[in-house]
């Protein structure tokens, strides 16, 4: 009888744990699953920088007063608080250096349905520009809303931990003054020119090199026409004054950058503005390539894309797991980032002052797309990282059933 | 159904079988009281209020009382916010819902202290006006929380005591960035890892 106790008693714990054991792998193959996110659907919320030039067209401010500012400041950005279901709100908030008084630009934007570009017109662009003349007041002096423009993503990534995005374009912002009738004499109206860029850029989460910001024109900061702050430049602190770089950005030319992102072109060294001591702007074709790699593949954030000893593929070519992290745009296997690995070792040798863009071998075309989703580009995808709460939920599970199996019979 | 008559029963034979005396098994607590809602970046500070259900009592032998206890609060906050060029008001509605264990050990004829422990969930309604009141944004966040409570009763006599209070709560899950308290020019950095509340309590042993 005892024999046959201790028997039953053992099949019984073996029960336990086969059935926590399946429970466990159950969950655990559930809080893996992959799941597709693009950037329409995924909640963003962080700090950034917003390059702004604001330019007052109405009234015509009296002769000799500017009515052109420069700003860089920090941009907070959250989609929690968008008025619509999958919007992006940003606001920006700076001192308009003519008038001293505080500027506030607020834009909302729809990302539903893959929407990455935005009309003054449209439904789903809500922006706002308005001026207090003290901190304490509250009916802004200036009030606009958009009358004309247009924004667009130029950029966008989601990786598994972080996402970014870049949004550019201007805005024409009217105010119809006191009488609240458009096109009377009272009407104000500031065109802005505006980049609204997270912290980290979308190529720093992609592990490619992070384009340094933009700085005032000339390397000086004139009090009168542009204003910075310091959350402009987070990371990238630059020191006091306009366009005194405190430190530089080690980067390598690959000569392939620009087949990879989308900079804009202006083809200019320093970020765009000719500022920025010993900034080196990756993407000017015209700099000489110094490794004729194709990727930034010694950039810092840890994206997945990094970390690799190929200098001469594009970054991230040789791990498809680092597809995880960061380089995921690809929808496919080989979402590795460039997955031309026939330009393993030869990279871009060919073209060190154009790009790779006339190169069937560099492999860098294959970097397009695959790392940065832009404004016609495909979602991205990304593994989800195991669910919290599930993989814990099946440990302890685990663990509890083990104790169950093995505790004393009283 | 069956798992309150197992509750009771459990709590009888927990609270029932040492009890030296007839006495009380539940309790309703009413607080009142300021917080200082630190887990916040801008801190705010307001009026908190409470609701504690308890069922428990003294195991014979033993100079402590236990309470099952399960803890409702309510709290709402504020603060100004200025920044280098803008200034803001921030308000935040909370409410927490935590069950524990309450454990009252006597100090002095009727005086007794009380500490808790308590787990369950926190969620707050944040909403800023910004720029002076010329714009409103507002978000939801919620968490995980870990409250721990201590304070001083006194019972006046079987049915009724009074007491203050002193709890921290602990919202975990808070998100490490708050993007109301950004918006309004305070770095989410500022926020700490807990609440303060201090209240005064009336207590009711049924």
């Amino acid at each position: 009888m005892a024999l046959i106790g201790r028997k039953d008693g053992r099949l019984h714990r073996l029960g336990i744990v086969a059935i926590a054991a399946a429970v466990t792998g159950i969950m655990g193959v559930k809080g893996s699953r992959v799941r597709a996110v693009s950037f329409g659907d995924v909640a963003l919320q962080g700090s950034g920088r917003a390059t702004l030039k604001v330019v007052q067209a109405e009234p015509v401010p009296l002769e000799g007063a500017p009515n052109e500012m420069q700003v860089f400041a920090r941009l907070t950005y959250a989609s929690e608080l968008s008025r619509f279901d999958r919007g992006l709100y940003t606001r920006t908030t700076f001192t308009m250096p003519s008038t001293r008084e505080t500027g506030v630009l607020v834009i909302d934007v729809d990302r539903s349905k893959g929407a990455k570009q935005w009309d003054a017109a449209s439904h789903g662009l809500a922006a706002r520009f308005y001026t207090l003349a003290s901190k304490t007041a509250r009916v802004p002096s200036f009030d606009g809303s958009p009358a004309s423009g247009s924004l667009a993503l130029d950029a966008s990534v989601v990786g598994a931990e972080r996402a970014g995005f870049r949004i550019t374009g201007w805005l024409e912002l009217r105010d119809p003054g006191a009488d609240r009738i458009p096109d009377t004499a009272d009407d104000a109206s500031y065109e802005i020119d505006i980049e609204l860029e997270s912290v980290p850029p979308p190529e720093e989460i992609t592990g490619q090199t992070p384009r340094p910001p933009h700085e005032p024109v000339g390397g000086q900061c004139d009090p009168a026409l542009c204003w910075e702050d310091d959350g402009y430049y987070d990371t990238y602190w630059y020191g006091p004054g306009c366009g005194d770089a405190d430190v530089g950005y080690e980067t390598t030319d690959d000569g392939c950058s620009s087949d990879t992102v989308d900079d804009g072109g202006d083809g200019t060294v320093g970020g765009g503005d000719g500022g920025g001591d010993g900034v080196y702007d990756p993407y000017d074709p015209s700099v000489t390539s110094s490794d004729g790699g194709c990727g930034g593949g010694d950039s810092t954030d840890g994206s997945g894309s990094d970390d690799t000893s190929d200098s001469s593929g594009c970054d991230g070519s040789d791990d498809s797991s680092s597809s995880s992290d960061g380089c995921d745009g690809g929808d496919d296997s080989s979402s590795s980032g460039c997955d031309d690995s026939s330009s393993s070792g030869s990279g871009c040798s060919d073209s060190s002052s154009s790009g790779c863009s006339d190169s069937a071998s560099s492999g860098c075309s294959g970097c397009e797309g695959d790392t940065l989703e832009r404004a016609s580009g495909t979602s991205a995808t990304r593994p989800a990282s195991t669910q919290g709460d599930a993989a814990w939920i099946s440990v302890l599970l685990f663990l509890g059933s083990l104790g169950a199996a093995v505790r004393r019979r009283d | 159904m069956r798992t309150s008559l197992l509750a009771l029963v459990m709590c009888a034979m927990i609270g029932g079988v040492g009890r030296a005396d007839p006495g009380t098994w539940f309790m309703v607590e009413g607080g009142l009281g300021y917080g200082v809602a630190d887990a916040f970046p801008e801190a705010p500070t307001g009026l908190s209020t409470g609701l504690t259900l308890g069922f428990g009592g003294k195991p014979k032998g033993w100079p402590l009382r236990f309470y099952g206890i399960v803890n409702l609060a309510w709290g709402s906050y504020d603060a100004d916010v200025t920044s280098d060029v803008d200034r803001s008001t921030i308000a935040r509605s909370t409410f927490s819902y935590s069950a524990g264990l309450r454990v009252l050990a006597p100090l002095y004829r009727r005086l007794r202290f009380l500490s808790e422990v308590t787990i369950g969930g926190y969620s707050v309604a944040s909403e800023a006006a910004l720029a002076s009141g010329a714009e409103h944004v507002s978000n939801d966040d919620g968490s995980f929380l870990v409250g721990i409570a201590a304070g001083l009763q006194w019972r006046f006599n079987l049915w009724f005591s009074l007491g203050a209070r002193a709890d921290i709560q602990f919202p975990t899950g808070l998100s490490s960035f708050d993007p109301i308290a950004e918006a309004a020019g305070t770095p989410s950095s500022n926020a700490g890892a807990s609440n303060f509340l201090f209240s005064l309590t009336a207590t009711l042993h049924l």
